[in-house]
């Protein structure tokens, strides 16, 4: 007998409309409202052991108060699964339910599941970290919804595995997953040109999203007084690879001491990198990192300083959200530096 | 050019007194096999049998081919290996049906993958599903990688033409014809599109490179080949120290499923216009002209409409696929192209390919590379007693990423995993 607590808004929790919507969170035992159509749902799978109730303008208005909050009270209850809403095309409630979820997942552990419409805000916010089950855009999908809901939630618990977006009825996470197709990746390659050539309608399997997403910085505009750092994702670290950093699939990334005109690298650095040939850097590590150049330009007052530490990580099959980590933590670091613009090397 | 390939089905292998076919049972002599094989590279070679549903996990492939024979001709298939650079790609070829030769080695410098012929592991490969004979040599004390795997490549080559003579005095269970014409003599008005193939071949330094007519393809411009060539053994993968993943085995290669699609579909709803092989050069300003002449050649040469495409290689060669995609699209031809996905275990990543142009609307997914499967805990291991990417104890049960399974992701598309949003 699964035990769910179900989280609704101050309007589906039936304490008032608007004028309501800034109460804080309380907990009743039991379902209510909607909790009853749930209940009903779960045809004796499952109980709705307690409802928490909160004010859509006190979520959102105070979410980190809020949400600590509505965790103490699920916490007490112990459920096995939590479903909230759902929330149709409310907002703050489809944004209250989506931080419920992915609080309660990540903090608690526990399965959770909501429901919205396509134009709920909360549905772009959060359709990555939780699951979202696509409702209509009013009351009126109520049931519908909280059948599927239930059925998903069933699922969730028991650790069965999750079948596509289309059986389900949740909405695309951004997450790509290995299927069988019926036939061969060949025959489907020369069925799609000859749809291509013959005029008709086809879709591509895979593409990337074209276009920038980050803005760039403002450019420097007086380079004299400007210091500037080295960054590169060649994979040179010091002799030995102190730092353990990876040849492929990295994870980490190293600081180090730049080398002076005096000294040289030869021999102090390698270049770990597994995706590419690494004896020209190994021969002479300034034709990765150009600090001979830059340090003649710092000696000539083209710029005012070369940072005494340069950033290193490996880029060969590296995923893209550690790449987004290592670059976030690296830019820390450079600001702690007093870097203002930076050189990033590839290769 | 006309060729046969005559398939003879073998249901099973054992090891017998003589080697030959028997109501569809391949038997192999193991000792003639043994000293046939015996070359100063190897201190030892052992030669073992495996068969889909045994609990056995092979470790350290290196490659994969099949069984070939040419028949009654002056010369043999694998032409600059065995035999010396001959004309192939006509006649008949014997072909054994549903078994496979695999190359297995382990010295420092090589990588190698893993088949799983039984548990949750072996549902990825197709050669989980063939009757298997692994040749597994112990590398002699003083012999480089380079001689090493030169030696292990014959030795399997020599082992599929040794095999093969078994089908000589038997009648085959299926028989396909290649005839072979570009069309190009055609006066009259095509009235089926011309489509073609390029194929691009990864050659970036030794031990990662393919062979036409054992011929390295380091330096290669692109050149107009048959597929007759293809499936008398012109091209072989010298793929030695490449991930499992990224680089087509010989087998997938002598059954090239996209030219062998081409060839049953030519005069049906299309003309097969011609086969483009090239390189896929290490530096971009290469890539890009190399682009250029592939694109030229597919327009002004061969007339072509359409073509299917495909790379041989990791992120890298993705920049290879998309600018001859972008050349041959700016030249009127329209593209298909076959891609891997390169994202994290769990499929984040936001962008699965790692190189993209506007003009590649029509791509075939091989599927993420990377993602996680399970493969079971297995009874014996064949092909050495180590991996580094299975841990202490090769047979145990593991969660490995799907790259490591030899022929779960093939870049010419022989496979049906793919790659879906969820």
């Amino acid at each position: 007998m699964l035990r769910i607590v179900h989280y609704l808004n101050q309007f589906f929790g039936q304490i008032g409309g608007e004028e309501k919507a800034s109460i804080p969170p309380e907990m009743k035992d039991g379902p209510i409202g909607p909790g009853f159509i749930l209940q009903e749902e779960l045809k004796g799978r499952g109980k709705v052991v307690a409802t928490i109730i909160c004010g859509d303008d006190y979520f959102c208005n105070n979410m980190e108060k809020a949400i600590e909050e509505v965790l103490l009270l699920i916490q007490s209850k112990n459920p096995e699964v939590l479903i909230a809403g759902p929330a149709f095309n409310s907002g703050r409630y489809g944004i209250a339910c989506g931080e419920v979820c992915r609080r309660v997942n990540k903090e608690l552990g526990i399965p959770c599941i909501t429901g919205m419409y396509k134009e709920n805000p909360g549905v772009e916010i959060y359709r990555k970290s939780i699951y979202i089950i696509e409702t209509l855009s009013s009351v009126i999908g109520m049931k519908d919804s909280l059948s599927k809901m239930v059925e998903f939630a069933i699922k969730l618990s028991e650790g069965k595995p999750i079948g596509s977006p289309e059986e389900e009825g949740y909405f695309k996470r951004g997450v790509r997953k290995n299927v069988f197709s019926e036939r061969l990746a060949s025959e489907r390659a020369i069925d799609i040109l000859m749809a291509k050539l013959s005029g008709v309608q086809f879709s591509t399997e895979v593409s990337n999203s074209v276009g920038m997403k980050s803005k760039p910085a403002p450019p420097i505009g007086d380079l004299s007084n400007a210091q500037i750092a080295l960054v590169t994702e060649g994979g040179l670290v010091p002799k030995g690879n102190p730092d353990r950093i990876e040849g492929a699939r990295c994870t980490k990334f190293g600081r180090y001491p730049i080398w002076g005109k005096e000294g040289s690298p030869i021999g102090q650095f390698e270049c770990i990198h597994r995706g590419f040939n690494v004896s020209f850097v190994n021969e002479d590590p300034n034709r990765l990192l150009p600090i001979d150049v830059l340090l003649d330009m710092e000696a000539n007052g083209m710029i005012r300083r070369l940072s005494p530490f340069f950033y290193s990580t490996c880029g060969c099959g590296t995923f893209i959200n550690e790449a987004k980590r290592i670059g976030r933590e690296i830019t820390k670091n450079l600001k702690k530096d007093g870097t203002d613009a930076v050189i990033l090397v590839a290769t | 050019m006309e060729l046969q390939l005559s398939y003879f089905y073998i249901d099973n292998i054992k090891f017998g007194e003589k080697t030959k076919i028997e109501d569809g049972i391949l038997f192999l002599n193991k000792m003639e096999l043994k000293s046939y094989l015996s070359d100063f590279s190897f201190s030892d070679i052992e030669i073992e049998i495996t068969r889909p549903g045994e609990m056995t996990r092979i470790i350290n492939v290196l490659d994969i081919i099949d069984s070939r024979k040419k028949v009654n001709v002056g010369h043999e298939v694998f032409p600059g290996w065995i035999d010396k650079f001959n004309t192939v790609g006509s006649g008949k070829t014997n072909i054994l049906s549903n078994i496979s030769i695999i190359e297995t080695g382990f010295m420092e410098g090589l990588f190698g993958g893993i088949i799983d012929m039984g548990g949750m592991g072996s549902v990825y490969s197709p050669y989980s599903r063939t009757h298997n004979i692994v040749l597994a040599p112990t590398p002699s004390k003083k012999v480089s990688p380079f001689q090493f795997v030169k030696s292990l490549k014959l030795a399997a080559l020599k082992t599929s033409i040794y095999l093969g003579k078994t089908t000589l005095s038997l009648s085959p269970n299926e028989i396909f014809f290649v005839n072979y014409n570009l069309g190009l003599d055609n006066k009259k008005k095509a009235k089926l599109p011309r489509v073609g193939y390029i194929w691009h071949v990864l050659s970036h330094y030794s031990l990662r490179e393919i062979y036409y007519y054992g011929v390295s393809s380091k330096d290669f411009s692109p050149l107009l080949i048959t597929p007759n060539e293809i499936f008398d053994g012109a091209v072989i993968s010298g793929h030695y120290d490449h991930s499992p993943a990224l680089k087509n085995y010989t087998y997938s290669i002598l059954n090239h499923p996209i030219v062998m699609e081409l060839c049953r579909r030519d005069g049906k709803d299309l003309k097969f216009g011609g086969i483009i092989l090239a390189n896929e050069p290490p530096e971009v300003e290469d890539k890009k002209g190399n682009a250029i002449r592939i694109a030229q050649m597919a327009k002004s040469i061969l007339n072509l409409e359409g073509v299917v495409i495909t790379k041989e290689g990791g992120g890298h060669t993705d920049f290879d696929l998309m600018e001859t995609c972008k050349k041959c699209e700016s030249l009127g031809i329209k593209t298909a192209l076959l891609d891997i996905e390169m994202l994290d275990p769990d499929g984040n990543g936001e962008y699965p390919l790692v190189d993209f142009t506007r003009e590649a609307d029509a791509i075939v997914s091989l599927g993420n590379v990377e993602e996680g499967v399970s493969i079971s805990k297995m009874e014996k291991i064949i092909g050495g007693n180590h991996m580094k990417e299975l841990g202490e104890d090769p047979r145990s049960e593991n969660k490995i990423p799907i790259w490591l399974i030899s022929g779960a992701i093939s870049e010419i598309g022989m496979s049906k995993i793919k790659g879906e949003w969820f």
